[in-house]
């Protein structure tokens, strides 16, 4: 089997050593959507950042494992060739649309800059027209500045921008985040069906739980830079495992129900500040002092708990 | 039977567009005549998308922003700008507080100018309030703010609203930049506080969730108007009007196995006379063309559409 995106024991370290992602595996098939679930502080934007090569700052750099993309290890790549893979096999959208358009150009002008910048120059106007009906955006937006359109339409702007060069990888961060919710199904909707009818992987990046329900097939669960549960999709939501998880969803505030909002105690530790063993030990009402503080818990069959057994029944019941 | 402890009629502010040099401006009516009242230790929730108004509501109840317009009454007296009984709670934690400034002495602050108190009783009875919305006071008093996690800044900001002794709070999504686990902490320090102060309490907040979690009543805005108001159970479980309904069946729900429908995107801002939901209604009809009102379905329950 080879995955369009294959990451490998990555490991992301600050200078001083600190880690902010480590030993995470994740793969992605082709016409696949997976969510990278967690908190601010998880890693998981910091996942992406290394499967695009570009660190926010200086000073944080992959120290172990391997990324590769259609089989290529990206990390051998000269720098040239890398910016190649970016935009073109690998698209990317962020969480705040307005931040990443230039306000003095337009739509049309935004996405013929994607062309250009891997060298296609030809047929521009008959391609934006194109991109810009990919995502349900008249040809008419493209002579449009940013802050003559919505939110969500910028967002699909940046969309048709992400998808211009038919890429095989999306990465998509927090991309419905600050869209209000009727404009937010619209967007989800619209990569579900770019992921089916171009057999596009996208790797989904989210706090919100809702989100991945609805548009992923499976779902890896991040906390303080490692992944403590993956699975398919309805089979974590239908039977959470790692008490991490289990917080998670009961966490979730259902409008359709009475019920005080259930808290898992603490926070999601700094990078300098990691607890010893498993990382979630000070918060789970599971934890023993040994084996959870003393050894990190292995990654096996989709879970990292050493209290699998005992958290089958569900970890907060008494909380 | 007392009155409202916080009172708004009719209130109206516009903002004016930017426009030509010359020639008439345009003026966006961000709260076209809202009428609200908030009981002694109530919790309301004001909901709606981006541009629906709620937050100049909000922002002119504290007293940030003078209506063009009607009146806000505290116990039955006028109010006009800021007052020591209603505070606010911000969003951005970060902006709200004086980066240079230690977040012990941004709650100390209140106690010195507002309520007169030495520098010695000022100081206790902020360590005493950071304890209450804990946070210990020696290991955070004397941070700034840059040095909190965004939960922690919160509780700071609820620190800081509680120093003026309010009978008011008005937050404006006070937990919409946090974590969920962070939330639901925040969320039931409200809770706690409204219990043992009576505080009432005025939820601003896009997120039905939060809506359902923590207030026992909901008004639903759209382009500046109330368009539902009632109880928060009947509300969520039997949404009237067809904008709360398309709000509720929005909101996306952790459970692969319902997927919520895509509603019709909001139309561009053409605003047409009438109901100011028409445009986007899926039920438009054209008696619609009149402006419904704000009428009673139920003694506690409002509601501004002509078909339900």
């Amino acid at each position: 089997m080879s995955a369009l995106l294959d990451i490998a024991g990555l490991t992301v370290a600050l200078a001083d050593g600190a880690t902010l992602v480590e030993d995470l595996s994740l793969a992605v098939a082709r016409g696949e959507t997976v969510g990278l679930v967690g908190e601010s502080g998880s890693g998981k934007t910091m996942t992406a950042h290394a499967v695009l090569g570009l660190f926010p700052a200086p000073g944080i750099a992959v120290t172990r494992g391997h990324i590769r993309l259609e089989g290529t290890d990206l990390a051998t790549l000269p720098p040239a060739a890398r910016r190649g893979v970016r935009g073109r096999r690998i698209g990317m959208v962020f969480q705040d649309p307005s931040s990443y358009l230039d306000p003095l150009l337009t739509a049309g002008r935004h996405i013929g800059e994607a062309f250009r910048a891997h060298g296609v120059t030809d047929r521009l106007p008959a391609r934006v027209a194109a991109a810009l009906a990919s995502v349900d955006l008249p040809a008419s937006a493209a002579a449009r500045f940013p802050h003559e359109l919505s939110g969500g339409q910028r967002q699909r702007v940046l969309i048709a921008a992400a998808l211009a060069l038919d890429p095989a990888l999306l990465i998509a961060d927090e991309p419905t985040t600050a869209l209000d919710v009727t404009v937010q199904a619209g967007i989800l909707d619209l990569l579900r069906r770019a992921a089916r009818a171009r057999g596009l992987g996208v790797l989904l990046i989210t706090h919100d739980l809702g989100v991945v329900a609805e548009t992923c097939d499976r779902v890896a669960v991040m906390y303080a830079g490692r992944i403590v549960e993956q699975n398919d999709v309805r089979a974590l939501f239908a039977a959470p495992r790692h008490p991490y998880t289990q917080g998670l969803l009961a966490s979730v505030l259902d409008p359709g129900r009475d019920a005080p909002p259930f808290a898992m105690p603490g926070g999601v530790p700094a990078a300098h500040a990691m607890p010893r063993g498993c990382r979630f030990h000070p918060r789970c009402p599971l934890a023993l002092p040994d084996p959870c503080a003393a050894a990190v818990p292995p990654f096996a069959g989709g879970l990292a708990c050493w209290r699998a057994d005992a958290a089958r029944a569900g970890a907060w019941a008494a909380a | 039977m007392t009155g409202p402890i916080l009172e708004a009629r009719d209130l109206v502010r516009g903002f004016r567009l930017p426009g030509p040099l010359f020639g008439p401006r345009r003026i966006l009516r961000a709260v076209g005549g809202v009428s609200l009242a908030l009981a002694a230790g109530e919790s309301l929730a004001l909901v709606g998308e981006s541009g629906s108004g709620k937050t100049t509501l909000g922002r002119m109840l504290v007293g940030l922003s003078r209506p063009d317009a009607g009146t806000i009454r505290f116990r039955g007296e006028v109010l006009s700008g800021p007052q020591r009984p209603v505070q606010m709670v911000f969003q951005d934690t970060a902006a709200a507080l004086n980066p240079r400034r230690t977040v012990g002495a941004s709650v100390m602050l209140p106690f010195l100018w507002n309520r007169r108190l030495p520098r010695a009783e000022a100081e206790a009875a902020a360590r005493a309030l950071f304890a209450r919305v804990g946070l210990p006071p020696e290991t955070f008093f004397a941070r700034l703010p840059h040095a909190l996690s965004g939960g922690q800044r919160q509780r700071v900001g609820i620190a800081r609203a509680l120093a003026s002794d309010p009978a008011v709070l008005v937050a404006d999504e006070p937990v919409s930049a946090l974590d969920v686990s962070v939330r639901a902490q925040i969320l039931r320090l409200f809770a706690d506080l409204r219990a043992e102060r009576g505080l009432a309490t005025l939820f601003i907040t896009h997120d039905l969730g939060v809506v359902r979690a923590v207030t026992q009543r909901v008004a639903v805005l759209y382009r500046g108007q109330v368009v539902e108001q009632g109880p928060t159970a009947q509300v969520m479980d039997h949404p009237r009007h067809p904008y709360t309904q398309a709000l509720r069946a929005a909101t996306p729900v952790p459970d692969p196995a319902r997927a919520r429908p895509t509603p019709p995107p909001p139309p561009d801002a053409a605003i047409l006379p009438g109901c100011p939901f028409r445009a986007r209604c899926p039920a438009a009809a054209p008696a619609c063309a009149t402006p419904p009102v704000l009428r009673n379905l139920a003694p506690d329950h409002l509601i501004s559409c002509h078909f339900a």
